[in-house]
């Protein structure tokens, strides 16, 4: 499967064809996981929550409520689920996250200090955002797709996707805003 | 911006992926600076996060336990199918058993020996079928599943000698030897070319598989697709046991097939192999039998396959021409080493002799068998290694013993 065909690999993926789901793991891991990582700061969490999407992906194929046509979309989105009811179960037992590297703080040079503060308030503000506005930067600006790709993904059509990218990014730099405040 | 503020925005996002500075962007918009300049910085900052690695090694991990999943999903969706609820199962076996027994032509019996292709060899599987369905026991199933593997190996290796081509074909066995594109699945020649389908997980020696594929008239079967099989999954034992229902059938304890057979298991399966000290635990550990066909220098050829007995203990007696069953591993080249050889009518595998003996082997059989294969020692020919402890360490399973799957 050099060339990867959609078609023979849905087809593949529900006669459990090995080959075929190691070729469609090989194509769409990174996607997955570079989305996860992207929603989420813990790493771990980003890893089980990649590993589940393809899970759940020969579960639902073989249940027969796998992707018809595609794979992508429904492997993102699928992620983009595990990780809502992931952050709902932790909306309902609220912990205190800590910083990234708190142990090294001390010892990093100052602009990688601020860099590290920086992304730290960037995840406090995108955290606030709503699932579907996380989830519209995670596709426009953590995996670089177009419009049309984010569309797709999103089952949106294209300006409403422009909409929804200008309310997320304005909601975040307003959050972003808030968190700088608190923490002056 | 009222209307179109949002194209404006996305203009501006597609700029900035053209290479050009947010001052070179907001130039274009004038008037618009003070809303667009922290919106295209969020952005900025926005994309600057998406840039993480892949963790390789997880990813590589991952993948084969996705793999494994699926050929986990694979087996229990056929073991499902078999799986027929009691009653209908009930319902359908009187039916077919009644069918069978009305007809009063034995086509059961005159079936047992067809092979495929033949007119009454539906009639053979559909007998199979309706035995397991009355076997309710898992091991018992287990048993008879494995049990009906070797008949599929029987059936391939009579159209191989028959040169019967062209028959489609399917059956599960152990891969033994890999030359290139010859390889030896349980005994069976197989051509694997580059049409033939394989897993991406690498194939090695020792791995239990499934082959599609037809017989070539040429006595090679050429197969279509190769696929591994999970760690759980029925594969043909040695030989029939004596206890076995197949025995009148198969009078010939030890072959004449211009083949060996490895012994998986006495009850055929292929589960994760113990392993115990000794340098050649690492290896999984065969029980073939044959007749010797030549003893060169430390290398006979049995059923026409080269193995190397410099590290044997040979029982005595043996000779070019002598049948005899014999134990070992294939090492890191691919050959087939020998630890332990007898006369196949020996009852055990005491030898009263020892030639090409370089090891400091006390000669101590394991007590194995050749009907209850590898599943009571531990290590093949590295038993003796082991000060003859090997059967005594847990965990010890019907599996080829010592394996590394």
């Amino acid at each position: 499967m050099q060339n990867f065909d959609e078609q023979q690999a849905l087809d593949g993926l529900r006669e459990l064809n090995s080959h075929v789901i190691g070729a469609i793991y090989d194509k769409y891991f990174p996607e997955v996981y570079r989305y996860v990582r992207y929603r989420l700061s813990d790493e771990q969490a980003a890893e089980d929550i990649a590993s589940d999407v393809f899970v759940r992906l020969l579960e639902a194929s073989q249940r027969g409520r796998g992707p018809q046509s595609n794979l992508k979309a429904w492997l993102l989105s699928t992620a983009s689920h595990i990780i809502a009811d992931q952050l709902r179960r932790s909306y309902r037992r609220p912990t205190e996250s800590l910083p990234e590297n708190l142990l090294d703080l001390a010892s990093v040079p100052h602009d990688e200090f601020e860099r590290r503060e920086q992304t730290r308030e960037f995840r406090r503000a995108y955290a606030e955002l709503t699932l579907e506005q996380q989830h519209v930067l995670a596709l426009r600006f953590g995996q670089g797709y177009t419009l049309e790709e984010t569309a797709t993904v999103l089952k949106k059509n294209v300006n409403a996707v422009k909409a929804l990218q200008f309310r997320a990014l304005a909601a975040l730099q307003r959050n972003i805003g808030e968190v700088m405040d608190e923490n002056e | 911006m009222k209307m179109n503020e949002y194209d404006v925005l996305e203009e501006c996002l597609q700029a900035l992926d053209n290479g050009q500075t947010v001052n070179e962007v907001l130039a274009r918009y004038p008037g618009r600076e003070r809303e667009l300049r922290p919106l295209l910085n969020t952005a900025i900052q926005a994309r600057s996060l998406g840039d993480v690695p892949v963790p390789v090694q997880f990813q590589k991990r991952d993948r084969n336990r996705l793999i494994r999943r699926a050929a986990e999903m694979r087996e229990s969706k056929r073991s499902q199918r078999r799986m027929i609820p009691l009653f209908p199962r009930l319902a359908m076996t009187l039916g077919v058993v009644a069918a069978l027994v009305l007809s009063g032509t034995g086509l059961v019996s005159a079936s047992s020996g067809t092979i495929p292709g033949d007119q009454l060899y539906p009639v053979k599987r559909t007998w199979e079928g309706v035995r397991l369905m009355f076997v309710f026991s898992p091991q018992g199933r287990e048993i008879l599943q494995s049990q009906y593997q070797q008949e599929r190996l029987d059936e391939i290796d009579e159209l191989l000698v028959k040169g019967r081509g062209s028959t489609p074909i399917v059956f599960s066995g152990l891969v033994t030897q890999q030359q290139d594109g010859s390889w030896m699945i349980s005994g069976i020649p197989v051509a694997v070319n580059k049409s033939t389908v394989l897993p991406s997980e690498a194939i090695t020696a020792s791995a239990p598989v499934v082959v599609s594929g037809v017989t070539r008239s040429d006595g090679i079967v050429e197969a279509q697709q190769i696929e591994l099989l999970g760690p759980l999954a029925p594969l043909p034992p040695f030989e029939p046991s004596e206890n076995s229902e197949h025995n009148n059938e198969n009078t010939n304890s030890v072959r004449s097939a211009p083949t060996v057979r490895p012994m998986p298991s006495m009850g055929g399966t292929s589960g994760p192999a113990t392993q115990s000290a000794g340098s050649q635990n690492q290896y999984a550990s065969y029980e073939f039998s044959g007749v010797v066909e030549s003893m060169q220098n430390g290398i006979w050829t049995i059923n026409g396959q080269t193995v190397h007995v410099d590290q044997a203990t040979i029982g005595s007696n043996v000779r070019v021409g002598s049948t005899v069953k014999f134990q070992g591993y294939y090492d890191d080249n691919g050959q087939f080493i020998v630890s332990n050889l007898v006369l196949a009518s020996n009852g055990d595998w005491t030898t009263s002799t020892s030639h090409h003996n370089n090891n400091n082997n006390s000669g101590e059989n394991n007590n194995s068998s050749p009907t209850q294969g590898s599943g009571e020692k531990e290590g093949g020919g590295g038993g003796n290694e082991n000060g003859g402890g090997g059967g005594s360490s847990g965990g010890v399973t019907g599996t080829p013993s010592g394996g590394d799957h």
